[in-house]
């Protein structure tokens, strides 16, 4: 999954991106308004937080601006203003959640699950489909409950694809979403991971899960 | 802002000045114990002089008798002889000295009479049968002060010249070690005016700290150069390979926008423009992480990898698209080889070095993947029996964009310089062995434990 990080102070900013890498999120960042701009213009991300006192574009005028673009990207705020009136006007505009600094980190990393877990049905971090279990909490993995051991990669596509259960992915769409953009997958890559999966995940196992879409890519559902 | 002083300067300025303060002080402690000296040496040159004559002394029928041995003037000493009631009796007295000058005991006098100065030593000595008698010794105090002064003079004259000397050489000898500063200051700032990076300060064999200074920086002007060049090359490749698929989406438009009347026919120009532009997105992906691998920032992610199973899949995965080409992919793999790496990275390493057998490959032919272990490595092999690569071309297939002439187009030619960083990302190293006409082998060793982390 993959997280855009806009906060203007760097040691909280590079705070921020290192917990959320060892979350196994993929995640870029910026330090101002314009740059944000230019980010979310030319890559999809599953959550964004979002200052509101930036540099150059302030928070507020970037979320009316994304939200008039019909860009459903869910929004964090985070910001120190934290009075009554500052909330209800970023809600309003917009934004899927509102978090006050200081901020737990516990507390910021549970918030994002809650945002990603909107737009499936499942009711916590848990997701299941067939006998697979995904604990997106935990990062854990099972299927039948025998444990099944995956690469950090290897369990970032699971999730991605879980999360995203019965809908036909692209090769492009896996690898924009598991990599940022320091990284460059390749859709090759994305082959091969998808045969890593399978082999963990499907082989011995029944039913099979993982099924190819000629031409289209890859989707995570019980019937082929 | 006041002016600092050149280093010459301060050298030889504090130096100087330090040497000043030892000559001062020098001098003045011959000064002061000069004073003393003289009188000591006077009183014991006296004192001397007294002793010899005292023995020429005799007493013979009450009546003292002196000795042709006594010698009344012996260079500046005058001797004289007095009785105990101070009358003269024997002896010489200088010109000029008082006679009348009082006897003092074993004490040495200062006695000055009309201007001239005396050092007077008496001694009171009993004469056998007769009495007590007075000996004096008297010298001009002037004779040896001037030689003490004369001493003083020299050395008052002779140590500042030497001072001022030795500053002059000291200034000469900073200036000669601190010359090639110059010159090394002169190159950089040559360097800076006209970004020439090819100048070096080149000032010879090290002799001392400020050679050693210079040949450092000329090895570093190295290093830029060198970082600098590789930079350039990579744009102008970057801005060269960029052209092709540019000029293929820019003529498909122009055509389509001028000759495409139906919809299909829009389309396929549609499809064409985006084919060539997601050649170009992967090509400057590709590019990016190069150049970064370049600068050193290429973050890797560390775990326990099986190759074996990696190894594996790649050969799957890449069977589908050779199975085109009509070309096997067969593997001899050992199973269960671990190796601490970026399991991403080192899935690009074999489908790079698989893409590229695939590529050169024969139709009918073969590409295999080997994996062993040896000693504390894993050793990967991945040869084929296609057209192999010209001998002179062995050593260039590492650099980027190389490809051979007939196969230009397909792919980008970054495949082999990228896998070559990967292997040494991994503190491992690769080689390539070929036969033009027979084939290629692609040989690579990963260190199971690399400490690079």
């Amino acid at each position: 999954m993959r997280i855009l990080v806009v906060e203007d102070e760097p040691s909280l900013n590079a705070l921020i991106v290192k917990k959320l890498t060892m979350e196994r999120y993929s995640v870029d960042a910026c330090l101002n308004g314009t740059d944000a701009r230019d980010y979310m213009a030319c890559a999809e991300y599953d959550v964004i937080l979002l200052d509101i006192m930036l540099p150059g574009m302030s928070g507020l005028e970037l979320l009316r601006e994304l939200r008039r673009r019909n860009d459903k990207t869910p929004v964090l705020l985070l910001t120190a203003k934290d009075g009554v009136q500052d909330r209800v006007e970023g809600l309003d505009c917009g934004a899927d959640d509102y978090l006050v600094k200081p901020f737990s980190f516990d507390e910021l990393l549970a918030r994002i699950r809650v945002i990603l877990r909107r737009g499936s049905d499942n009711m916590d971090h848990i997701f299941t489909l067939a006998d697979l279990k995904v604990d997106c909490k935990a990062h854990t993995v099972s299927r039948g409950g025998v444990p099944i051991a995956l690469s950090s990669k290897e369990y970032s596509i699971l999730e991605y694809l879980v999360r995203n259960r019965g809908t036909v992915l692209s090769r492009e769409r896996i690898s924009n979403h598991i990599w940022n953009y320091e990284y460059e997958g390749g859709s090759n890559v994305v082959d091969v991971y998808i045969r890593y999966l399978r082999r963990k995940l499907d082989d011995g196992f029944s039913p099979k899960l993982i099924h190819t879409v000629r031409g289209a890519g890859y989707v995570l559902r019980e019937e082929p | 802002m006041q002016k600092r002083l050149s280093i010459k300067m301060r050298v030889t300025l504090w130096f100087t000045a330090v040497m000043i303060v030892m000559v001062a002080a020098t001098l003045l402690f011959l000064f002061s114990t000069s004073q003393k000296e003289v009188r000591n040496a006077s009183a014991y040159t006296l004192e001397d002089a007294l002793q010899d004559n005292l023995a020429e002394i005799d007493c013979e029928d009450g009546a003292l008798v002196f000795d042709d041995d006594f010698i009344s003037v012996r260079g500046d000493v005058s001797v004289s002889v007095y009785s105990a009631e101070g009358t003269f009796l024997y002896g010489k007295t200088p010109k000029g000295f008082a006679v009348g000058t009082s006897f003092a005991d074993r004490q040495l006098q200062t006695v000055e009479s009309y201007g001239v100065e005396w050092y007077a030593y008496d001694q009171r000595e009993a004469v056998d049968e007769y009495g007590d008698i007075w000996i004096r010794a008297v010298m001009s105090a002037d004779a040896i002060k001037q030689t003490y002064g004369s001493m003083l003079h020299i050395a008052g004259l002779l140590l500042p010249v030497l001072v001022l000397l030795s500053a002059a050489v000291g200034y000469m000898l900073t200036q000669r070690a601190l010359r090639p500063v110059r010159q090394i200051t002169q190159t950089a700032e040559r360097i800076g005016e006209s970004r020439d990076l090819t100048r070096r300060i080149d000032l010879g064999e090290g002799r001392d700290e400020v050679y050693v200074l210079a040949n450092t920086f000329d090895r570093m002007f190295d290093r830029l150069e060198e970082a600098f060049e590789k930079e350039k090359r990579f744009t102008s490749d970057a801005s060269h390979e960029l052209r092709t698929p540019t000029a293929v989406i820019l003529s498909t438009c122009e055509y389509a926008a001028v000759h495409a009347d139906a919809l299909a026919e829009a389309k396929d120009a549609l499809a064409s423009v985006q084919t060539q532009a997601q050649k170009m997105s992967a090509l400057i992906s590709q590019l990016l992480m190069l150049s970064r691998a370049d600068q050193g920032q290429e973050r890797l992610q560390w775990e326990l990898v099986d190759v074996s199973e990696l190894a594996e899949l790649v050969a799957e995965q890449q069977q589908e698209l050779a199975a085109g080409r009509g070309i096997a992919i067969r593997t001899k793999i050992a199973p269960h080889l671990l190796v601490r790496g970026d399991e991403t990275m080192l899935m690009r390493l074999f489908i790079n070095l698989v893409e590229n057998g695939v590529k050169y490959g024969r139709e009918d032919g073969y590409v295999q993947i080997e994996l062993v272990q040896e000693d504390d490595c894993v050793v990967g092999t991945v040869r084929d029996n296609g057209r192999g690569i010209a001998p002179e071309n062995l050593g260039r297939i590492w650099g980027r964009f190389y490809q051979e002439e007939e196969s230009r187009g397909v792919g980008c030619g970054l495949g082999l310089s990228m896998a070559k960083w990967i292997v040494e990302a991994h503190a491992g190293h690769i080689d390539a062995e070929s036969v033009q006409g027979q084939g290629s082998v692609f040989t690579f060793y990963l260190p199971k434990n690399n400490a690079a982390s």
